[in-house]
C-alpha cells in the first residue's frame, strides 16, 4: 500500500482553492509546487489551501509555500491554509510557520479574509 | 559495562524518493511497538523520513544501486534509528540551524529538514563512509517513555 497524493482545484471569482489530500513528502511536494507555480504564472496570487484530507507533511511540503510567498505577497495576495488536522499543524508549529503564515480553521474565514483586505 | 541492545527490526530500500513512504510506516510500527504515543512517534517519523529524503537527494534519484538501510533497535533507555547509505558521504549536522525569526523575514527556503531532526530527537550522530565499511551512518535516539 503506497501513501498517495491527490490536488484538487477550484475557484470563486479571483480566489482560487487548492485540496491537498494524502502524504505530503520530498516525493509529492513537486505537485503541488508546479500547481502553485501555475497559479502564480497566471497572475493569480489569493490562494486558499484546504489541508482538510492531508495526513502527512514534511519540510519538503512546507518548502513548497516557502518558495512562493514573497512573490504571491508583492503581488498583493497571499497563501492561506486551513482545516489543518493536528498533527499536521504540530508539523508547521513545530518551526514557527504561524509567524508567517496566516492558518485559519475554515475556507469561509480566508475567503473574508480575501473579499475584506 | 555490558549494553542491552534489542533489535527491533530492519529494512533496505532504494535511496529514492518514491519509497519514503515505506520507511515511514516501518517506523511508525516500531515506534508505537515501544510505547511511544502518537505524538512522539509521529515525530519519530518524520526526523527518519527528513534523513532518507536527504540522502535521496544526494544520492541523485533514480540511481537503485544506492540504497538506504533503516535499522531500529532498543538500547538500554533509549530508542535508536540508524540510517546507513551508500552514496556520497553528507554530514547533515554541517548545516547551521536557522533562527526562524530571520528565516521567515528574509523569506529563505530550504534547510529545514535537520533543523526539525535536531528538534525532535534526544541525539543525533553521523559517522561518514570512510571510517563505516563503505556506508555512511547516523544514529538518532530519543528516550523511550517512561511506562
Amino acid at each position: 500500500m503506497s501513501q498517495n497524493f491527490e490536488i484538487n482545484r477550484a475557484n470563486k471569482g479571483n480566489i482560487d482553492f487548492i485540496k491537498i489530500k494524502g502524504y505530503l513528502d520530498a516525493h509529492t511536494a513537486q505537485v503541488l509546487e508546479r500547481t502553485i507555480e501555475e497559479l502564480v504564472k497566471d497572475g493569480r496570487v489569493k490562494i486558499v489551501v484546504n489541508f482538510r484530507d492531508l495526513e502527512y507533511i514534511s519540510s519538503a511540503g512546507l518548502g513548497v509555500f516557502m518558495v512562493f510567498i514573497e512573490e504571491i505577497r508583492n503581488g498583493g495576495g497571499d497563501i492561506k491554509l486551513v482545516e489543518l488536522k493536528p498533527k499536521v499543524f504540530t508539523v508547521f508549529d513545530l518551526l514557527g510557520f504561524p509567524m508567517l503564515f496566516d492558518i485559519l480553521q475554515h475556507e469561509e474565514e480566508a475567503l473574508h479574509k480575501f473579499q475584506t483586505n | 559495562m555490558s549494553q542491552h541492545k534489542y533489535i527491533i527490526g530492519t529494512l533496505s530500500v532504494p535511496a529514492m524518493t518514491d519509497v519514503l513512504w515505506e520507511v515511514r510506516e516501518f517506523v511508525s510500527n516500531c515506534a508505537a511497538k515501544s510505547g511511544f504515543d502518537e505524538q512522539q512517534t509521529n515525530y519519530i517519523v518524520l526526523a527518519v523520513d527528513e534523513i532518507c529524503a536527504n540522502i535521496a537527494r544526494h544520492a541523485k534519484e533514480k540511481n537503485a544501486s544506492k540504497e538506504i538501510i533503516v535499522s531500529v533497535s532498543v538500547e538500554e533507555s533509549q530508542f535508536v534509528v540508524t540510517i546507513e547509505d551508500n552514496a556520497l558521504p553528507f554530514n547533515p549536522l554541517d548545516v547551521p540551524s536557522p533562527n526562524m525569526v530571520d528565516y521567515f523575514r528574509t523569506f529563505r527556503n530550504g534547510g529545514l529538514g535537520i533543523h526539525i531532526v535536531r528538534t525532535v530527537m534526544d541525539n543525533i550522530l553521523y559517522t561518514p563512509s570512510a571510517s563505516h565499511s563503505g556506508y555512511n551512518a547516523l544514529t538518532l535516539r530519543k528516550r523511550l517513555p517512561v511506562a
